[in-house]
């Protein structure tokens, strides 16, 4: 009884300290009266918050007067006020079907997740802005199953990244082609509406976009010409009416090397280029070859007495800087409201003379206005300029050649820093001194693009739902690309005889200094008009559309280039005129579409669409010029039902989809129905006549009059799920593609006494079939919440047809020819290990066509498949997959916040893939003298070179030296290229509104951000798993680690 | 206001009625058709212009067993000379690229290349004689043509026999059946005869003169001496096979050689060329400047059919300096030391007074013998004392000054004091000079003199024709190169008139090699036989692509080629003699081959076969 009144006598004065506050208690619970666990229950006032325990229940001291909000993810929150005499409360929460209600931009239009019948990924701005990349394809990584991105540079200004949609393209039209492969384009990429290249794309601020969606399957018929490799729809920012609002982030950041190569220091190059002479002297038994460098002087290399010198990191640095800031401004009035952006980003690069850089400038302007009633007038403005700067010879020669260079050769002629050495060996380049602007010059890239679109919407009033839209977009892209070469002296340290003095001999690189001066115009005019109708009739939806829109394009480019007498001048005017050259192109190509659509539904349950598109092309002849490309699509809401949703009250979504249409792609040669003579023929394809040179023509002498489209017909069957208010959540995606016509050339099947180089003919087929799986989770946990969504993509393409060479037997059939093969096969040798001794060497089928004689333990041990005691080309069988791209992509997005924390982490990998090694990659001394990869220093080797006798020390890999077939493609020499890699992880701190009023700021977020974060790898060693194409031989500009710290802020 | 609405209508409206179906049609900006083509002398020139680039002269460009300009000449082993003993294998680190018959792409890609080229001419014949031109212009083009006809039907079989003679131009609608396309192979002396036909018509109605680098009629004469003496020796020397699909019936064998013994005749008779004599006194340098002066270097009468090339203004260039330039002169590149003459062809050169060049250096020591027994020069260029002129303008070695450089090349030092080796001390790419007081090879240090510039292999010989002297080495890179090429010189008709008129047992051969001999600068022959006149010929025209050829008509690349090692020169200084000993071996990789019968005709690519079963292949594949 005492503790009740001293209790009472507690509250009294409670009471009397926190005089108006009141105790709330109060339980929070689902539609089916489920209590809700974690529920955040905030005051809005800005005093602290609670949570529901374990029973739904929370109790807190408020104010009377106050509103409380109550909020839990997955639902619609509440806001409750409290009274003096609030007590009690019970509060139901309304699940949030957000999720489904999600509007997602499809082709002409919008639809709500919920209603959408095909397979469409969407990336939001918020996962956009994420990406530390200057390239914004890189964003997409990742985020989108089926979307395969490939980031092959990190070279500040290179914008080199490949994309493609469920394996659509990158397929070589013809391999066999003598004059010259045809690749079939990526992605249809559609900004606002209007077709954009991909160039312009990559370069956009992330900030500036809203969304990204992406159509997958026929759905993206709509969109005609290309739309057969899936179809990119960007969409950026608009204003919003209220008051203006101004947003700042920055971001200043590290990169890092993720992972390169590393080079042999002298001591291990001594060593194992004296193996490499042993060895030979062994193996081919020519004309002994004393080795070159002598015990003494290894020992020298061993210890450091002798120098040696890592080119390598001489030319690269680990790391380097980026910044990027974006401002931007949003707002208006219900009648105008406009959104405008200002972004800079800067690029660092890794040589370490600096003379790599790479910046962009971009400024948006994005307005709408309401120019009448029911009259929108929309414009939006984008204006970016890339401009980067480089060494002028390639990166790939410049790596190669930097990869080359003996360790034991020091920089400098006799040392001294003004005299680049002259090399001994075969190499002539100095790599400092190609990465030196004053010596061998530069390379300048200025890329300016403008995009333009207007657009005038006005609602019909005597036709309710019905809309006509015009649209105008106009867009150009300078290019200028500046090379200029100059010409350097390395220098020999020569003693002169006769005046019994040393001297620098220089020795000249490269010809006469040269400026190289390519200017590109580019433009595109699109018009489009069209009608839309929308209306719901009770419980009946429907809608349709007709338009007609048309693109021209035109390039133009003229390139100069002259020579210097004098190189002081990096202009084309100081050159001399007799060296003067000038080439120029000039094309035109255009478009011309009608599209139709129309759909329905009912009650959001039974969904149907049918849409086709006419497409008209001035690639082809006017006969085959147009292609009818319709498709259809269907979808049950299953859950929609009403058994089911009495039945299985906690799924909020079953839908069943499906999707079928023919797709087109026009990427053929321009004019190929045509014969005649282009002149100028090219590649200097003329004749000196007397003291003139005759430019000649080239003959087109055999016509293609029927060459049209090529088709894809594409279906897609997916299901989504989501239960529990999207605490679980699934789709799925099974399709196929057939492609019919893709162009080839007959001159694999045509006799070449014909003599013609033949048109292309609309002849091969092919067929890509995966799924696509994505499962979701979210949560709270008391005031943490968070989601995980993981997903992967699997696709994989048949030859159906081939035109290729007769097989003139069933073995040259299925050795030789790809019709009716994936095209990712590999064929080599099996491998059984390496040989441990010479008694296995000789006890194994014969490799070498010399009794195994040449071979030295720890060689690779081939399998004779077909057992006749030989190994050779009969033993070749299909070794694993390869040449294409891994046929398994997945990634995981996670995310977590608790109060003003935010982390979110993306991995990202791929798998059923393998690498082979190329050039110096794959061996020691694959160029005469170059330095090998320090790996190749794990060899089989004798424990002392140079004693012949000595026994054999075992390595990772064969000793030093080529030998019979060891470098043929073996299992041995092809590495699973699986990753899983740490894309991106950011984590973020909002700081507390009462904390950013007091600066006048709405909202101020801290973060920091890693992209390439870290990688797992499968069998690659020594390069980013990510160049899964054998790119350039290995020599790739390094890929970064990007480090960023950032700040946001929203006024 | 109501006005307003009319204007979005319109406004609207227009979006659909901009679209216009003629936005399609749009005009190719680059295509000229027939008629733009032959409306001008400039069009037809430009037409000429792709067809003479087409022609298989086997020239710089001739690398790699191909033809044509765009063919990176890269890894060395470039000219036919490799597959003969005229020169060595390519460099350290090169991997053999020698001709292989058995390697399906072993043909030049001349199969292809060649057709495709005559299609060409057949398209320009078929239009010559429709369109509208004055007759003696229609007459002298077809002439022209038909001589380019008949160069590539001459390459054609050269390389395969017979092969399918197409006159006219077959028609493919683009359909699924190409069998109508299939055409069986013609019979080797139906080639040759069509050649002769095409020839005579261009000799016949081509002009004397006609501008550089275009036919004319000598030039037709020409490649009929050349190609009437290749089908009279394949008759001669050869044995038909595959009923005559391969080789010619002997009896055909004197009237191919008496229509390249009339044409040599008449280019002769003529009196319009004569062998090139501009530098009297100096011998050497006047046989070298013959392959330099041409065209816009200077007259040069021996010239009868030239291929030009430009590098100031259009960089119509190859890369001969580039590639065939010794290591220690060479361009920006890297390549270097890429045609390395043979001993073999080296000791061809004789004495001026005419003994043969067979190098007197005594032995080297080996195991059973110890001391050895070196001949001892002063100087390198003692060994070669009174060598035939040609050879100096042929060949580059050590102790000659070439681009103001002396090449002092060498395989190493001798060493009395020293044991091991017997006394060699060899240097190698990066260790040039010899430091006698720690008796090795350094790369640095005080040098003695006498040294310089080793290698590891044996280099000491390179191919100095159509290098240009005066070409700075740093402008020697790939692609920088723009000596002119002779097709056909004068010389080469007087040793085909030399050759056909010995087979025949007509006069005449002695005079022809004599004044051959007489310009190279040695003592004239008393007699020739039909070894005396090969000989003569493999000298005058070492290294110009002619000697696996010849050496294929004569059949005798299977007993000349097969098993037979090549061999270098290593030169060595004496340290305590201060003078120079030299020892003959076996060139790099010590590789020989081996090809049967095969070698006399490449394979009919396989790619063709398989297209076209019509197609018989050649023997012994």
């Amino acid at each position: 009884m005492r503790k009740i009144l001293f209790m009472l006598l507690a509250c009294c004065m409670s009471l009397k300290i926190y005089a108006q506050n009141i105790t709330v208690n109060g339980k929070v619970f689902d539609e089916s009266g489920q209590p809700l666990i974690g529920a955040a229950i905030k005051v809005k006032a800005g005093t602290p918050g609670t949570s529901t325990n374990t029973e739904g229940q929370f109790s807190i001291q408020v104010a009377p007067g106050t509103v409380l909000t109550i909020s839990y993810l997955g639902f619609v929150s509440k806001d409750v006020p409290v009274t003096s005499t609030t007590r009690d409360l019970n509060i139901k929460l309304e699940p949030d079907n957000k999720n489904l209600e999600e509007v997602v931009v499809v082709g002409y239009g919008t639809q709500t997740k919920g209603t959408l019948t095909g397979a469409v990924s969407n990336v939001s701005a918020k996962d956009i802005v994420k990406n530390t990349n200057s390239d914004v394809t890189n964003t997409l990584t990742g985020r989108a199953p089926g979307v395969r991105i490939t980031q092959l540079s990190s070279q500040p200004g290179s914008y080199d990244t490949q994309i493609d949609i469920r394996g659509f393209s990158g397929v070589a039209a013809n391999e066999g082609n003598v004059d010259g492969a045809l690749t079939i384009g990526g992605p249809l990429i559609i900004v606002d509406g209007v077709q954009r290249d991909k160039s312009g794309f990559d370069r956009l601020d992330p900030n500036e976009i809203e969304s990204i969606s992406v159509l997958k399957d026929a759905t993206a018929a709509i969109y005609g010409v290309q739309a057969a490799n899936g179809v990119l729809l960007i969409t950026t920012k608009k204003g919003k009416s209220g008051k203006v609002k101004i947003s700042y982030s920055t971001r200043l950041g590290q990169q890092h090397i993720t992972k390169y190569p590393e080079l042999s220091n002298a001591y291990q190059y001594a060593v194992l280029y004296d193996e490499l002479q042993t060895n030979a002297n062994i193996s081919s038994r020519s004309r002994y070859t004393p080795p070159r460098f002598t015990a003494e002087e290894i020992e020298k290399y061993r210890t450091g007495e002798l120098g040696s010198v890592d080119y390598l990191r001489t030319v690269l640095s680990p790391t380097t800087t980026q910044q990027q800031h974006n401002l931007n401004l949003s707002g208006g009035t219900d009648k105008l409201r406009f959104f405008a952006s200002g972004g800079f980003f800067n690029d660092g690069g890794l040589y370490t003379t600096g003379i790599d850089w790479g910046k962009k400038y971009n400024g948006r302007l994005n307005m709408d206005a309401e120019v009448l009633k029911g009259l929108t007038f929309n414009m939006n403005v984008s204006f970016i300029n890339t401009v980067s700067q480089g060494a002028s010879g390639s990166t790939l020669n410049f790596l190669k050649n930097a990869w080359r260079v003996d360790p034991t050769e020091p920089l400098y002629s006799n040392n001294d820093p003004l005299y680049p050495k002259k090399f001994l060996n075969t190499q002539t380049t100095h790599p400092l001194a190609e990465i030196t602007k004053e010596l061998s010059g530069y390379r300048k890239v200025n890329d300016k693009f403008l995009t333009s679109t207007f657009e005038l919407k006005y609602s019909i009033p005597w036709v309710k739902g019905l809309a006509a839209r015009t649209q105008f977009a106009y867009d150009n892209r300078y290019n200028l690309n500046k090379t200029f070469v100059k010409r350097y002296n390395t220098y020999s340290y020569l003693y002169n005889s006769a005046t019994a003095t040393y001297y620098q001999d220089p020795s000249a690189i490269g010809n006469a200094s040269t400026l190289n001066e390519p200017f590109g115009q580019t433009t595109r005019k699109f018009m489009q008009g069209g009608l839309n109708y929308n209306h719901r009739f009770g419980r009946h939806n429907v809608g349709a559309l007709a338009l007609v829109e048309q693109t021209q394009r035109e390039n133009r480019s003229h390139e100069t280039s002259t020579q210097y007498v004098i190189d002081a001048v990096d202009q084309l005017n100081a050159g001399s005129r007799a060296t003067d050259k000038v080439n120029s192109s000039f094309s035109q190509s255009a478009n011309l579409s009608y599209v139709g659509k129309t759909n329905y539904d009912f009650a959001g349950r039974y969904l149907a669409e049918f849409g086709f598109r006419y497409d008209g092309s001035s690639r082809f002849p006017k006969n085959s010029r147009w292609g009818f490309f319709p498709y259809v699509s269907a979808g049950w809401r299953i859950s929609e039902e009403p058994f089911i949703k009495k039945k299985i009250p906690f799924m909020d979504n079953l839908k069943i989809r499906a999707t079928y249409g023919v797709l087109g792609d026009d990427g053929a040669a321009d004019y190929q129905w045509l014969t005649g003579f282009t002149y100028p023929g090219g590649g200097n394809r003329g004749a000196q006549f007397g003291n003139d040179y005759v430019n000649g023509v080239d003959f087109k002498n055999s016509p293609n009059n029927n060459i049209t489209w090529y088709t894809s017909t594409t279906s897609n069957i997916g299901l989504d799920a989501s239960f529990w208010n999207g605490k679980l959540s699934l789709e799925a995606d099974v399709f196929r593609r057939d492609r019919d016509g893709l162009l080839t050339f007959r001159n694999t099947s045509v006799p070449d006494t014909y003599g013609v180089t033949l048109p292309q003919v609309n002849l091969n087929e092919d067929r890509t079939q995966g799924f696509e799986l994505v499962l979701g989770h979210r949560n709270n946990v008391g005031q943490v919440s968070y989601s995980i969504s993981a997903n992967m993509s699997y696709a994989r393409t048949l030859n159906r047809y081939r035109e290729e060479l007769p097989a003139t037997s069933d073995y040259d059939r299925w050795r030789n020819r790809s019709r009716d093969r994936y095209n990712d096969v590999v064929f080599g040798y099996r491998t059984a290990g390496q040989f441990q001794n010479f008694e296995e060497i000789f006890a194994w089928p014969q490799i070498d066509d010399n009794g195994n004689r040449t071979l030295l333990p720890g060689d690779i041990k081939l399998v004779d498949i077909n057992g006749d005691g030989v190994v050779n080309t009969l033993d070749q069988v299909v070794i694993g997959r390869g040449g294409s791209k891994p046929a398994i992509y997945f990634a995981t997005n996670m995310e977590v916040s608790w109060k003003g924390f935010d982390l979110s982490t993306l991995f990202q990998g791929a798998t059923m893939y393998q690498v082979k090694y190329e050039d110096q990659l794959s061996r020691p001394f694959y160029f005469e003298g170059a330095n090998p990869i320090n790996t190749f220093f794990d060899r089989w080797h004798r424990e002392d070179v140079f004693n012949l006798n000595s026994p054999w020390v075992a390595g990772r890999w064969p000793a030093t030296g080529q030998r019979a077939k060891q470098y043929d493609t073996n299992t041995f020499r092809r590495f699973d290229a699986t990753y899983l890699r740490i894309k991106e992880l950011t984590l973020g701190y909002t700081l507390p509104t009462a904390l950013t009023r007091r600066i006048r700021v709405d909202n101020l977020r801290i973060f920091g951000t890693c992209y390439n974060l870290y990688t797992f790898h499968g069998g690659l060693d020594f390069v980013d798993p990510e160049f899964t194409d054998d790119r350039a031989y290995g020599y790739n500009y390094p890929l970064t680690r990007n480090m960023n710290l950032g700040i946001q802020v929203n006024f | 206001m109501k006005g307003i609405k009319y204007f979005i209508a319109i406004m609207l409206f227009t979006g659909f009625t901009a679209c216009k179906q003629d936005v399609l049609d749009i005009a190719p900006t680059t295509l000229l058709n027939k008629d733009q083509i032959f409306s001008s002398e400039a069009g037809v020139n430009a037409y000429f212009a792709s067809m003479y680039y087409e022609l298989p002269v086997l020239d710089f460009s001739y690398v790699n067993g191909q033809y044509g300009y765009n063919n990176f000449p890269a890894e060395g082993n470039t000219y036919t000379g490799n597959w003969t003993y005229e020169f060595l294998d390519g460099g350290p680190g090169y991997s053999g690229n020698n001709h292989n018959p058995n390697n399906g792409n072993s043909d030049f890609a001349s199969w292809r290349k060649c057709y495709k080229a005559i299609r060409n001419v057949n398209s320009f014949l078929a239009d010559v004689a429709v369109v509208s031109l004055a007759e003696n212009k229609r007459i002298a083009y077809t002439a022209e043509a038909r001589f380019l006809r008949a160069y590539n039907y001459m390459h054609l079989a050269r390389i395969y026999g017979g092969v399918p003679i197409l006159l006219e131009n077959q028609v493919f609608d683009g359909g699924a059946d190409t069998s109508p396309l299939n055409v069986p192979r013609n019979n080797e002396s139906a080639v040759w005869d069509q050649v002769k036909a095409d020839l005579d018509y261009a000799v016949s109605n081509l002009p004397e003169t006609s501008v550089y680098g275009r036919a004319n009629k000598y030039a037709a004469l020409g490649i009929l001496s050349r190609a009437m003496l290749f089908a009279g020796s394949v008759a001669k020397f050869g044995t038909v096979q595959i009923n005559g699909l391969a080789g010619i019936e002997a009896s055909k064998a004197n009237s191919y050689l008496e229509a390249s013994y009339a044409a040599s005749k008449a280019i002769i008779d003529s009196k319009k060329y004569s062998l090139y004599n501009n530098y009297p006194t100096d011998k050497a340098r006047n046989f070298q400047m013959l392959f330099i002066e041409v065209d816009k270097r200077g007259a040069n009468p021996e010239a009868i059919f030239c291929k030009g090339w430009d590098y100031e203004t259009t960089r119509y260039t190859h890369s001969q300096d580039c590639f065939a330039l010794p290591e220690f002169i060479k361009g920006r590149s890297g390549y270097a030391n890429r045609q390395q003459p043979s001993l073999d062809i080296v000791e061809m050169f004789e004495h001026v007074d005419g003994t043969p060049g067979t190098l007197n250096i005594g032995t080297a020591p080996t195991t059973a013998s110890p001391t050895g027994a070196y001949v001892h020069y002063a100087t390198v260029a003692d060994l070669f004392k009174d060598f035939d002129p040609r050879f100096f303008g042929s060949i580059l070695t050590s102790g000659q000054t070439f681009k103001n450089t002396l090449i002092t090349a060498q395989r190493g030092v001798l060493d009395h004091t020293v044991t091991a080796n017997f006394g060699r001390v060899q240097g190698n790419a990066k260790l040039q000079y010899y430091d006698a007081a720690q008796k090795k090879m350094v790369a640095t240090g005080t040098p003695i003199v006498g040294t310089g510039n080793s290698r590891e292999n044996s280099y000491s010989f390179w191919n100095k024709k159509y290098l240009d002297p005066d070409r700075p080495a740093s402008l020697c890179g790939t692609w920088d190169s723009e000596t002119d090429f002779i097709d056909i010189r004068y010389a080469e008709i007087l040793l085909n008139f030399a050759e056909a008129a010995d087979y025949l047992g007509k006069p005449g051969a002695l005079e022809s090699i004599n004044l051959i001999r007489a310009r190279a600068g040695i003592v004239p022959l008393a007699s020739v036989d039909q070894a005396r006149i090969r000989h003569e010929r493999i000298v005058e025209l070492a290294f110009e692509n002619q000697l696996f050829f010849d050496m294929r008509r004569w059949r005798i690349l299977t007993s000349e080629f097969n098993n037979r090692p090549r061999y270098g020169l290593d030169i060595y200084y004496d340290v305590q003699g201060k003078d120079y000993v030299f020892e003959k071996v076996t060139g790099s990789g010590n590789r020989t081959y081996n090809q049967d019968g095969r070698l006399n005709y490449e394979q009919i690519p396989l790619a063709e076969r398989s297209k076209n079963p019509l197609l018989v292949n050649n023997p012994l594949y």
